[in-house]
């Protein structure tokens, strides 16, 4: 037991073993300077060791140890006959000596010191570093900014206001219907969905009091563009846009209002219905007039900076002309004089492939006004997210509800888990241009698989889910939408064929065996099947004609539909990519149309 | 002749491991025998030797316990363990590998 040195009782104390203590013993077992004393080195050999010794900075129990070790190596090498100069000599350096004691003796330690000692370095590198991040992150600022809204409107805005339709166009929906207090135009009654055949006598009672609103329409179709300006609210008189608009804080992409779309939907309902009363009337100007419209009424909605949406809208304005020509063709044969068909053929022959009806333009400055809107920097360069893009990507999608508590404690790492602003357009970028390419080409020979194989990419893998965040909510899925425009231009085609059919007869006074007889005088050239690719098919059904695809199945059956309840559902043949066992039997009827002939 | 120290540092411990392989030693006496059986080749320092040996008994490849010493001191003695025991004959017959290949090199002595 160590002795000799006098010492305090806190000294005592301060130098006992802690379960000595607690067995209410105070021994001072670890008292290594004593232990040096009793020695009685001399004092050179004293200095060496004592400085060795708190050199090491280990625990007391070590510290003691050491001491013991080399009090007992001196002890040996002086009783050996060693001189203390010589031992002293021979020890080495006292520095190097501590320090690799000390590295020895942690090494030697239990495993949960390493684990606590690990776990404190990465608490004090990785709290900075997080605060760092949540510093930047709650600083920074959304960055440069470009007026998308202006963009958008630039073309309307360019436009003469006289060459606007949509001034004529909002005059018609207010001369037929009633407008309130904030401006919204309701419905007329006779146009509350829904619809059938009974109310047909009600809506021809109506049309016939509606002459103006008509020719209002039409001189509307005729300007050569919409001119409706977007702004943030359902006003239908905007000529200039919001002046108090400051890029960057509104986004367009949830915010931008097209209430004209829903009216003009109304619209081209009321140019439909007034084509079939002119058709059953005998009146062949009429009916031509109200198809024209509602063609040329589409182009204007499918301008150059157009959205979706409004491209949409069109499509079906686009569908409802070529339904109504075809009911016409087929019921009123002679209806139509020759110039008339030609006009009609010339009108809605233009568009080939999906890309000519749907432009990604309006589509690509929404989602990069987004982007400027939940980053900082500008769009050239790197450029982070920002806690107002998080706010937005949660107040759009609820990702910081208190299911996602993972993601809301994470926020501070999120300049660096979250892809920069350039990375996110490079990939949004890189999604649409795919995206557009399909859209060029034929739906058939369109390649959506490798497509999507992209975005699934990032299901596979749920960091780069979280890194792209700020895109994969605002991918826009355009496959059905080039469906939807390939079964439109498959129905265009087959009211081609049947214009060229029409003046075929009219010429020879009977239908053609086949309809490589109608090139190139009346069609340039057969259209493709847009399934297969090979030439469209073509029957007479009681005396009429009938133009077909061969559908989904891809086996003739003689222009027959398939069926469900007694009922004709053409369009279901209209599939592409079906697995064998949902194949529907039956053909995609082109002409006539399908569709009931009812208001 | 001194070992340079990258060279010491593959060979001290292995030094230490067969010295305790005859049986337990405290530390002078493992300085002296490394010094008088390797004429000095060997010798280190006791700042190194201190080390290497917590360091050994860290990994577990040796292992001590104090006993009083005949002058009345307590003395820390070291002793093989079985995972040294293993390391010191895988060490060896590494050693001896490289021992033939630097022989026929004509580096050393057959």
């Amino acid at each position: 037991m160590p002795d000799t040195l006098p010492r305090t009782r806190w000294q005592a104390i301060n130098t006992t073993p802690l379960r000595e203590l607690l067995r209410g013993r105070v021994t001072a077992w670890l008292d290594w300077r004593a232990l040096l004393v009793a020695a009685a080195f001399p004092a050179e050999v004293n200095s060496l060791i004592t400085n060795i010794v708190h050199r090491t900075r280990l625990w007391r129990m070590e510290k003691s140890a050491v001491a013991d070790e080399l009090i007992a190596h001196f002890t040996d090498g002086i009783t050996a006959g060693t001189s203390p100069e010589q031992l002293i000599h021979d020890f080495g350096d006292e520095r190097t000596a501590a320090k690799l004691i000390r590295r020895a003796k942690r090494r030697g330690r239990p495993l949960v010191w390493h684990l606590w000692t690990w776990a404190w370095r990465g608490f004090v590198i990785i709290v900075p570093v997080y605060a760092l991040s949540l510093l930047i992150f709650f600083t920074a600022r959304p960055g440069s900014q470009t007026n998308f809204l202006a963009k958008l409107n630039a073309p309307a805005l360019a436009t003469p206001v006289a060459d606007r339709a949509w001034p004529l166009w909002r005059r018609a929906l207010l001369a037929c219907g009633s407008q309130d207090a904030h401006g919204n135009i309701s419905w007329p009654a006779v146009f509350a969905p829904p619809r059938g055949n009974e109310d047909w006598p009600a809506v021809k009672a109506w049309l016939h009091q509606q002459a103006q609103v008509l020719e209002l329409a039409r001189q509307a179709a005729a300007k050569p563009t919409m001119g409706f300006i977007l702004g943030f609210d359902s006003k239908l008189d905007r000529e200039l846009p919001d002046a108090n608009y400051v890029p960057g804080t509104i986004p367009l992409e949830t915010d931008v209002m097209l209430p004209h779309l829903h009216l003009l939907q109304l619209m081209a309902i009321i140019l439909t219905d007034d084509a079939r009363d002119a058709a059953e009337a005998g009146d062949p100007n009429r009916a031509k007039s109200d198809v024209v419209a509602l063609i040329r009424l589409a182009k204007q909605l499918r301008g150059p900076n157009s959205l979706m949406t409004s491209d949409l809208v069109a499509l079906e304005i686009d569908k409802q002309a070529v339904d109504r020509l075809d009911h016409i063709l087929f019921q009123h044969p002679k209806l139509l004089s020759d110039q008339s068909l030609i006009d009609l053929a010339h009108l809605l022959a233009g568009p080939q492939v999906a890309s000519d009806l749907l432009k990604l333009r309006g589509e690509r400055w929404m989602y990069a006004d987004m982007v400027q809107l939940m980053y900082s920097g500008n769009p050239k360069q790197g450029g982070r997210i920002t806690w107002q893009g998080i706010h937005q990507i949660s107040t759009l999608f609820g990702l910081l509800s208190k299911p996602d508590i993972a993601l809301r404690n994470i926020l501070g790492a999120m300049p660096f888990i979250v892809a920069s602003r350039s990375q996110v357009m490079r990939e949004s970028n890189n999604w649409m241009n795919k995206s557009a390419a399909n859209l060029a080409v034929p739906l058939r020979n369109a390649n959506w698989k490798a497509t999507l194989a992209w975005r699934e990419h990032f299901d596979n893998k749920p960091l780069e889910s979280i890194r792209y965040v700020s895109l994969l909510p605002f991918i826009l899925y355009l496959n059905p939408a080039q469906e939807s425009c390939a079964r439109y231009l498959g129905q265009r085609d087959g009211t081609l064929v049947a214009i060229a059919l029409e003046f075929y007869h009219r010429q020879h006074g009977h239908y053609p065996a086949t309809l490589a007889e109608l090139t190139p005088q009346l069609l340039p050239a057969v259209p493709a099947d847009r399934i297969t690719g090979k030439p469209l098919h073509y029957r007479l059904k009681d005396g009429k004609p009938v133009v077909y695809s061969v559908g989904a199945d891809r086996t003739d059956d003689g222009g027959t539909p398939p069926m469900s309840h007694g009922q004709p559902k053409s369009d279901w043949a209209a599939q592409w990519d079906l697995p064998a066992a949902s194949v529907p039997h039956g053909d995609w009827v082109l002409y006539p149309s399908m569709t009931p002939d009812e208001p | 002749m001194r070992l340079e120290r990258e060279l010491m540092r593959g060979a001290g411990p292995l030094a230490v491991l067969r010295l305790l392989e005859g049986g337990e030693r405290y530390g002078y006496e493992l300085v002296e025998l490394l010094d008088r059986r390797t004429a000095g080749v060997l010798a280190m320092g006791q700042s190194t030797l201190y080390p290497l040996l917590y360091n050994l008994e860290a990994k577990k490849l040796i292992a001590s316990r104090v006993t009083t010493a005949d002058n009345g001191r307590p003395r820390r003695y070291y002793r093989l363990t079985q995972a040294g025991q293993r390391k010191l004959a895988k060490d060896r017959k590494q050693w001896e590998a490289l021992s033939t290949a630097m022989g026929q090199l004509g580096i050393a002595g057959a």
